[in-house]
């Protein structure tokens, strides 16, 4: 095996050790249906293996991650976007009524999946940079990987801080 | 609520167990090599139809009823091997976009979104286009050789033209939708 191919394992092996557990986050709330999942998981360490033959390190390894990751991820949902239900906006949602009771939110596991119904329902940007948020990295970071700027990733973290308390939070009961 | 409700968002995020799926680096392997054949596959398919509309015109250059209407299959296959050599400058699908880690996620798809547009709206100029001069210098000598089949050709015109029109109000329809995905994307942030 030659050195190239060597470091691109050895990075994909770093890479897939560190981040193994937000990209399986990450596959979930791109991708509701199990078996479509798990191919969406596998297309991403793919990119993500094939993107390393090629890193130069102009970026950190989390920024490479994240940007692959949610680049593939986000192409699946655009290619799919005439046979999902209509995506929207923070601002949008913000502005529906839910769906769901609050009383259903009793537990963690139902509070999580209302948040991931929730995340379900997003466009491909707001649902990255609400993505990076709950993997808890900061508006600079957020806006390196998303491209977005540093003042309209800090309105988007507000809205989603505001879209957490609103509609999770409130009939989350610790 | 308490002031940290955000952390506890994210800590409930971050505490989801972890999946069964654990995969190997030579699945990986074997997946990236089976997405090289795909994509090889799907570039073959694009040349696919060139070798059967080459040898039906070759067959009319070679005994066309006249001379103008062997000079219109000339052209028609000129033409031809002109929108093969385009579709291969305009890019072969690839199994990955080369800047799909270099690029932030709002500039990769903004520039994929770009790139689909930009196609689907030049495609009459090079996909389309080159056909029409062969075409009609074709019907023209079939018109003045065999004047007893002018309905035929006729019809053969109108649904030549027919298919050229449709096929461009079809480019500029999935075009204009890529180009309000964009204004979408341009007025949200």
């Amino acid at each position: 095996m030659s050195d190239g191919a060597s470091r691109q394992d050895a990075l994909y092996a770093e890479a897939a050790a560190e981040y193994g557990a937000p990209l399986e986050r990450l596959a979930r709330a791109y991708e509701p249906d199990v078996d479509r999942r798990l191919d969406l998981l596998q297309e991403i360490h793919t990119a993500l293996w094939r993107s390393f033959a090629s890193f130069d390190g102009r970026c950190s390894l989390r920024t490479r991650v994240y940007r692959v990751a949610h680049n593939v991820a986000t192409s699946q949902v655009i290619r799919r976007r005439g046979k999902a239900p209509t995506l929207v906006g923070l601002e949008e949602l913000d502005s529906m009524p839910e769906a769901v009771d609050r009383e259903q939110a009793i537990d963690d596991r139902r509070a999580l999946d209302r948040m991931m119904a929730l995340i379900h329902r997003l466009d491909p940007f707001d649902r990255q940079v609400i993505l990076l948020y709950l993997e808890g990295l900061d508006a600079a970071a957020i806006g390196e990987i998303t491209g977005i700027s540093a003042g309209a990733v800090a309105t988007k973290v507000h809205r989603v801080k505001k879209v957490l308390k609103g509609r999770f939070h409130e009939g989350h009961h610790d | 609520m308490t002031d940290h409700s955000h952390d506890d968002a994210q800590a409930l995020w971050q505490s989801q167990p972890r999946g069964e799926a654990v995969i190997s680096l030579e699945e990986i392997r074997e997946r990236a090599r089976h997405l090289e054949r795909r994509v090889a596959r799907r570039n073959l398919r694009e040349y696919a139809a060139a070798p059967f509309v080459l040898a039906a015109y070759g067959l009319t250059l070679w005994a066309g009823p006249s001379g103008v209407v062997r000079i219109g299959a000339g052209l028609v296959m000129a033409a031809t091997i002109f929108v093969l050599y385009q579709v291969r400058l305009r890019g072969a699908a690839a199994p990955l976009p080369a800047d799909l880690a270099l690029r932030s996620a709002l500039e990769f798809h903004r520039s994929q979104l770009v790139r689909q547009r930009d196609l689907l709206r030049s495609v009459w100029s090079w996909a389309l286009l080159p056909f029409v001069p062969g075409m009609l210098v074709m019907l023209i000598g079939a018109s003045l050789a065999r004047p007893e089949w002018i309905r035929l050709i006729v019809a053969y015109a109108i649904s030549f033209a027919g298919l050229m029109i449709g096929l461009h109000l079809l480019n500029r329809r999935a075009a204009a939708r890529i180009q309000h995905l964009l204004d979408r994307l341009s007025e949200r942030l």
